[in-house]
């Protein structure tokens, strides 16, 4: 393995490819239902972040479908192409009418029209150059499109070509630039109606050949989201009154505030004016193969297996996507994922702790020693290495006041003489808990739960951002243990996995402060979240264990302070929270609101906390507000009563000592 | 723009000291209380205290809100007649896109700009506990209005041909952290970090340098080195940096400490219109975000 492989998974931002993604994307479980090219309408594509929503728009758009890395493509294409537009939020983030007065809308229409300007260019480019199948269309000399006759008048230009665009848009844009930075200065641009100069450069196309007369444009606008809500407005009355010949569609962060409004009265109606579709979209097994897929595409080069370079011309490709239905198909690349990301079974990492004299001295003289109350027995009686599981599960359940130690004893010497273990088969459901809590009694950091490729898919949560970051942290730490080949793929050992499951938690806790303006504050109430869940953890009876997500008492999430609720909000738009519908009956019982909310489990390793959603924690409003934004004070009392009950009241003898405890973990 | 003086001056020297007009922010901390207070003894000076919000693109001037477009032809309603001398800025209470305006203001009046600045004695951690974390981590802002442009200082680019950020780096990871994270790579295609080296006390750098060399792995050029106390020495290092760089669009972000912010000012007045913008994040600061008074510095600037 070498150093370029690394770097290949350290690739995994849109930006970080080029505009063309032929052959470097691969098309979702689902791509049959979101398939941009059978809406005939605006679609507004929903997505969290690094779900792949700029991948997937540019897979649309014209620099990829007329790549001149296809061959064979068809003529049809050429009567639907995408455009690509992200604009610049940061530039546009000052076109508001407190600033320009009633020219904003002037100044961010031609924002608008200079970016399309230079797709058109681009679009006669690529179509110029693309091997088309066989046919008459003239596409080379589609360069020589001229532009539509009062173009230059109405633009105060002197041009020929739709190809002259690109160079003319830069031009354009330093001149925009200028003078909205010094209106005094600099001599006013003209401001020509933006959706009538683009119409008459499509009539323009549609006058080329037979083949593009009823070609029709889509603009795909990406992060949309932060455009400002009157920008966002402007766009609308597009969309609500666009024409046929360019559709205006939009892609943003899934919970993201945007707008459904136009200036006018009117907004914009679902499938009236637009369709909406969700790129997260699909089941867990979906996820995996889809997981799969990317692996051997990111591993190209260094695969051995001849069926793994087959599949590899599949995955991004529309018309071959049945293939990829095929059970065959997702069995193999599913146990060559596996066999990459080995995993352990959670009875192998409790015969691990009996191979750990320390983690085994955890079970014994922490766990289970101090919950016996009879002097006659010593904590060698309920541990046995032959049975592993059942030992541990001894010392959780020795932790509780419901069991007696005589009957556990009882029960235990019945399995090591008959092999019955039926008494334990219905705690079984403990063992994960358990186990976290010894390695977090020992003060262990890596964790070998955190393994394995299904195990990583369910951490990673249907986010192929997430999943991708993990494999580049495991070939990292997996290049600083091993020498290895150049071409062959090894499997990564589960400690090693286990190893970048944490550093690529940390890495991740401490990117939270960077996600959006709140940042500062989301990345406390990770924090804040993530050590109480492991507080709860550390309960010995782990008569609840594996608490990762919350309930909160309010009927309704309308009702929540202001401050919360956009708190809230911002957690799940950028998906350091994971919302779900929970049990809708128990909503009219207990009245309370049925959302609930996940720490996204790619945080679990970094507090040694379970990434499986298993049990639910109900919060107070009081108790968010004092998560969300109480002082540190306030969030260590709150704590206190969870501490007490987890641990031994002698364990901390003053709020000083419990803050250090907290808070040497952040 | 001529850079006429550095100097340390004290209590005695802000008494005394002759101008216009002086401009002033509100005081937060101990050094901008001492600043403000000694300056409001001096008589010589009308008193303007100034707040930009940039939620709303609109100014506070003496209680009154104004627009941001009409920033400069208030502030040459309430200037004393006939104004041609000096003003004095505090730049340890006037934010960025204060000291901006109001730097542009006297540029085109062409006057005198003598801009004070205290340095803290010390940043009070988050926590007391001993932790990596809390070593490194202060309260210096409680949130942001995020990177919003400023009119007039923003340059814009096209996916195509991008932008050269230069990062004047401080002790809060989430300012150069939010500011890449919400570009994505879309509009900057390399960072130049510059870390303020050295720093007002030995041990500042090192905060700096926690908090951001995770985030520029990956993305970053090798850094650069000035001195945090010194604007003019900003000033230079970014004029030859953009030597160095002809033909780019340059974002400069002066999220480090005041000091190398009011050398970017300077350095982005006296390249308007030449390729040089701006990106700022507008932190809300906190109360009592330092403890102290220890030096502080004159920067006399002339735009005659």
């Amino acid at each position: 393995m070498n150093s370029e492989l690394i770097k290949i998974f350290a690739k995994n931002r849109a930006e970080e490819f080029p505009i063309d993604v032929w052959g470097e994307y691969v098309l979702p479980p689902n791509y049959q239902s979101i398939n941009l090219f059978n809406f005939d309408k605006a679609v507004m594509v929903e997505g969290g972040r690094g779900s792949g929503k700029t991948m997937f728009l540019r897979y649309h758009c014209h620099d990829t479908r007329f790549s001149n890395k296809r061959e064979n493509v068809a003529v049809r294409e050429v009567r639907k192409i995408g455009l690509y537009l992200r604009p610049d939020t940061h530039f546009c983030s000052s076109i508001t009418e407190e600033i320009y007065g009633a020219s904003w809308k002037k100044i961010f229409s031609k924002y608008i029209l200079i970016n399309v300007l230079r797709e058109f260019s681009s679009v006669v480019n690529n179509i110029s150059q693309c091997n088309f199948e066989k046919s008459n269309f003239p596409s080379k000399s589609i360069i020589n499109l001229e532009l539509p006759r009062k173009f230059n008048d109405r633009m105060r230009t002197n041009l020929t070509y739709i190809s002259e665009l690109g160079t003319l848009s830069d031009e354009l844009l330093a001149e925009l630039n200028d003078w909205v930075s010094d209106p005094d200065y600099f001599e006013k641009p003209v401001f020509p109606d933006t959706r009538s100069i683009l119409k008459s450069i499509i009539e323009s196309f549609r006058d080329f050949s037979e083949h593009t007369k009823s070609t029709a444009f889509t603009l795909y606008i990406d992060e949309y989201e932060n455009l400002t809500t009157e920008q966002q407005e402007l766009i609308n009355d597009w969309i609500k009154h666009g024409a046929d010949d360019l559709i205006i569609s939009s892609a943003y962060k899934k919970h993201a505030n945007v707008s459904r409004s136009t200036s006018g009265k009117e907004s914009l109606v679902l499938r009236n004016d637009y369709r909406k579709i969700d790129l997260e979209d699909f089941s867990t097994n979906e996820f995996k193969v889809f997981a799969a897929e990317i692996l051997i595409l990111k591993l190209q080069g260094c695969v051995e297996e001849s069926f793994i370079n087959e599949y590899r011309k599949l995955l991004c490709d529309e018309s071959l996507i049945n293939h990829r239905l095929d059970n065959n198909y997702s069995e193999n690349l599913l146990a060559f994922a596996n066999n990459f990301l080995p995993s352990i079974s959670y009875e192998d990492v409790a015969k691990g702790v009996f191979q750990d004299k320390t983690l085994e001295k955890r079970l014994r003289d922490f766990l289970v020693k101090p919950a016996l109350h009879s002097t006659k027995l010593t904590p060698e009686l309920f541990i046995d290495s032959r049975f592993p599981v059942e030992s541990i599960l001894n010392g959780i359940l020795l932790n509780r006041p419901s069991q007696s130690e005589k009957y556990i004893l009882e029960k235990f010497d019945e399995l090591k003489k008959s092999g019955d273990n039926t008494f334990y088969k219905s705690y079984t459901d403990v063992l994960v808990g358990a186990l976290l809590w010894i390695y977090i009694s020992a003060g262990r950091r890596t964790i070998p739960i955190y393994s394995g490729f299904d195990r990583i898919c369910l951490m990673a949560r249907s986010n192929m951002r997430h999943f991708l970051e993990f494999c580049h942290q495991c070939l990292v730490e997996y290049k600083r243990f091993s020498e290895l080949s150049e071409t062959v793929i090894p499997s990564i050992p589960v400690s090693i996995q286990a190893l970048a499951a944490r550093k690529n938690s940390e890495l991740e806790v401490a990117k939270v402060v960077e996600l959006g303006r709140w940042g500062n504050n989301l990345r406390f109430i990770v924090n804040r979240l993530g050590l109480f869940f492991q507080l709860l953890q550390k309960r010995k009876s782990q008569s609840e264990p594996e608490i990762v997500h919350f309930g909160i008492e309010v009927t309704s999430v309308e009702m929540l302070p202001e401050n919360i609720k956009l708190l809230l909000s911002e957690l799940k738009i950028w998906s350091v929270l994971i919302e779900y519908q929970g049990d809708t009956k128990r909503k009219s019982h207990l009245d309370f609101t049925s959302y609930e909310y996940m720490l996204h489990p790619m945080f679990s390793p970094n507090f040694s906390i379970s990434f499986r959603k298993i049990r639910k924690h109900t919060f107070s409003v009081k108790d968010i507000e004092i998560i969300f934004c109480g002082s540190e004070d306030d969030f260590i009392t709150f704590c206190k009563p969870y501490l007490n009950k987890s641990t031994s009241e002698s364990d901390f003898s003053s709020a000083r000592e419990m803050q250090g405890t907290l808070f040497d973990e952040i | 723009m001529k850079f006429e003086n550095l100097l340390e001056v004290d209590r005695s020297k802000l008494l005394t000291i002759k101008a216009d007009i002086f401009f002033f922010g509100e005081p937060l901390d101990d050094r901008g209380k001492f600043v403000v207070l000694a300056l409001q003894e001096n008589l010589s000076p009308k008193k303007v205290i100034v707040k930009f919000d940039a939620s709303k693109m609109t100014f506070t001037i003496n209680g009154a809100s104004i627009p941001l477009r009409d920033f400069s032809s208030y502030l040459n309603k309430i200037s004393p007649e006939n104004i041609t001398g000096q003003i004095i800025v505090d730049a340890t209470t006037l934010g960025v896109s204060e000291l901006l305006y109001i730097l542009r203001w006297a540029l085109r009046l062409e006057l005198k700009a003598k801009i004070i600045y205290a340095e803290p004695k010390n940043y009070p951690s988050v926590f007391d506990a001993p932790s990596d974390y809390g070593r490194h981590h202060f309260n210096l802002s409680s949130s942001s209005v995020g990177y919003r442009a400023l009119p007039g200082f923003t340059r814009t680019t096209s996916t195509v041909k991008k932008a050269h950020l230069i990062a004047l780096l401080g002790f809060e990871r989430v300012r150069l952290g939010q500011l890449l994270q919400n570009d994505e790579g879309a509009f900057i295609e390399a960072v130049t970090p510059i870390f303020g080296v050295p720093s007002f006390r030995p041990s500042f750098d090192k905060h700096s340098a926690y908090q951001n060399i995770d985030r520029l792995v990956r993305v970053s050029d090798k850094p650069e080195f000035c001195c945090a106390s010194n604007p003019f020495e900003t000033f230079r290092k970014l004029k030859f940096i953009k030597k160095c760089l002809p033909d780019k669009v340059l974002h400069i972000a002066p999220i480090g400490t005041k000091p190398m912010a009011i050398g970017a000012c300077l350095f982005i007045l006296s390249n308007l219109n030449e390729n040089v913008g701006l990106m700022y994040d507008h932190p809300i600061n906190s109360k009592g975000r330092s403890t102290g008074v220890t030096k502080i510095h004159l920067y006399e600037v002339s735009f005659a």
